[in-house]
């Protein structure tokens, strides 16, 4: 799969580059060489295995860097999920 | 008042009502021989809403002091509360035929089945002595606190895939009633909670050894392609080896309301069945999601019953409506969907080589095609348990109505109950020959077409 951003998230991080949003951020090789490209300001707050990919904190202008790196598959917005 | 003619259940009610104008529905029985009179006569000409010929008995309603008085009246023998009627566990169940199965002695024994959820009642005695782990990813503690279920759609999920009904003696029984229960807290007490910690928790599950995980939420993206990360996460966790079911959401009757995880590609996706077990007619429920998914798949795979089911409750909790201090009734996709994991524990207790895709198969398999229903609706119809036994080998299905179709319920389920054990050897070769083949070793599935 592509490097991808929604485009309705992509939006969201540049209309609010100082602000923090949550994000999961899939690797496109390996989450040990995703962590080496991650910018400072951005905190890792979960790694997952099944999925390589990790669970970040950062301001939109960062994620919209991050989104740059080969390293990255995919970022999308941490979502609400509710019972069914 | 007489109170010996009001049954306990109405003298209960009556001593918990706080209006006296307001009225309650009531049936009262009348005496063999006595014509109603006083009282009774004079409110079943105002009131009456039904005659009960069987009975004897009239259905109306009345407030206290108008039942007050009927009970000073000889012709009136009981005065019962007109219950709301629900679909209770016990009949949901006999409906997809799971009492077939546990009569063969399959019940979930020794499977692990994870519930992702807002928690479990671990005082809830349906599920004593089978939570073999849990973990609370809401919590910011580490102290090891015990299982909680603060909102209560947990529990109630839990108990529909597992329960074993010991506090009802035994009417209101999951479909795995012997499964080991993993639970994981992702949801709070609002049912609200994040991808990424639903993620965390499969992953958790996986971990802790579940062999059949049960997601019953969901989210945005409306429709999803099932390329997002839990949706992925799902696929992953079905390609490790466990049968994953995940409610198809509750979003009907507009198509294209498939989201995540629900749109997970190899994922079981499980939507609602409107149940009429007396005539033996299915509908799809009208809340439950149609697809297809944003990239044109069907979804859901299959439906269950998933309106008005009775399940435990969780203490000190609301949800649904509950029908008394144990057990609550509630609508959903999230009521059919451990039905499927339930089914999944049973054939993996039958045989374990089975892989994720292909119970997903039997399950499909097994189901009956509603007539009338795009695909996109209903998947492969409304699950059979029985039949997912029965389609893995190709045996003819027993034809609707056909004597032993719909057995009585076996006795109650407890720890330790000797009625329920698991197949001997000797007792194997009591088996229906189906059966025995398909618990004789690795998987041995048919290649023909479904009947």
């Amino acid at each position: 799969m592509s490097r991808r951003l929604e485009p309705d998230f992509r939006k969201q991080l540049a209309q609010r580059p100082d602000a923090r949003f949550d994000a999961i951020v899939v690797a496109a090789h390996g989450v040990e060489e995703l962590r080496g490209c991650l910018p400072p300001e951005i905190t890792v707050r979960r790694e997952f295995k099944l999925v390589p990919s990790l669970e970040v904190r950062g301001p939109g202008a960062a994620l919209l860097t991050l989104a740059e790196e080969q390293e990255v598959r995919s970022i999308e917005p941490v979502r609400t999920v509710t019972s069914t | 008042m007489n109170v010996d003619k009001l049954h306990p259940s109405l003298a209960a009610v009556l001593a918990a009502k706080t209006s006296e104008a307001s009225t309650i529905p009531v049936i009262v029985r009348q005496r063999p021989g006595l014509v109603g009179h006083g009282e009774l006569g004079a409110l079943a000409e105002a009131r009456i809403d039904r005659e009960l010929r069987l009975l004897n008995a009239k259905a109306l309603r009345a407030t206290a002091e108008q039942i007050a008085a009927m009970t000073q009246d000889p012709s009136v023998d009981t005065i019962y509360p007109d219950l709301p009627v629900h679909t209770w566990l016990d009949e949901a169940a006999a409906l997809v035929r799971a009492p077939r199965v546990w009569s063969t002695g399959f019940t979930g024994r020794g499977v692990r089945v994870a519930i992702l959820d807002t928690g479990v009642d671990p005082d809830h005695p349906d599920f004593a002595g089978r939570i073999v782990a849990y973990e609370d990813f809401l919590s910011q503690s580490t102290s090891g606190a015990g299982p909680v279920d603060p909102n209560g759609h947990g529990t109630h999920v839990a108990g529909i895939a597992v329960g074993s009904g010991a506090a009802s003696g035994g009417r209101y029984r999951g479909i795995a009633p012997e499964a080991d229960l993993i639970v994981g807290r992702v949801l709070d007490e609002a049912g609200n909670g994040r991808t990424s910690t639903v993620m965390a928790g499969i992953e958790w599950a996986l971990d802790t050894g579940a062999q059949v995980i049960n997601i019953s939420l969901g989210g945005p993206p409306y429709p999803s392609d099932g390329t997002d990360a839990l949706s992925l996460t799902c696929d992953a966790a079905v390609a490790a080896g466990a049968v994953v079911c995940i409610a198809a959401g509750n979003l009907g009757p507009n198509g294209h309301t498939i989201g995540s995880p629900s749109a997970a590609q190899s994922a079981v996706t499980v939507g609602a069945a409107v149940a009429d077990v007396h005539v033996r007619s299915d509908s799809v429920a009208s809340f439950s999601s149609r697809g297809p998914t944003a990239d044109g798949r069907v979804k859901p795979d299959l439906l269950f019953p998933g309106v008005s089911i009775v399940a435990p409750r969780s203490a000190g909790t609301s949800l649904g409506t509950p029908i008394d201090e144990m057990y609550t009734s509630l609508n959903g996709t999230s009521q059919a969907t451990p039905m499927a994991s339930g089914t999944a524990a049973l054939l993996l207790q039958a045989n374990p080589n089975l892989g994720p895709e292909e119970i997903k198969s039997r399950l499909r398999r097994g189901a009956h095609l509603l007539p009338d229903t795009p695909e996109v609706n209903q998947g492969a119809g409304r699950g059979d348990v029985y039949n997912t036994f029965v389609a893995a080998e190709g045996t003819p299905l027993p034809e609707a109505g056909q004597a032993g179709e719909q057995p009585s319920l076996p006795n109650p389920v407890g720890p330790g109950d000797p009625t329920i054990e698991e197949p001997s050897e000797a007792r194997r070769g009591c088996l229906p020959s189906f059966l025995q083949r398909f618990t004789a070793g690795p998987n041995t599935s048919r290649t023909d077409a479904p009947p």
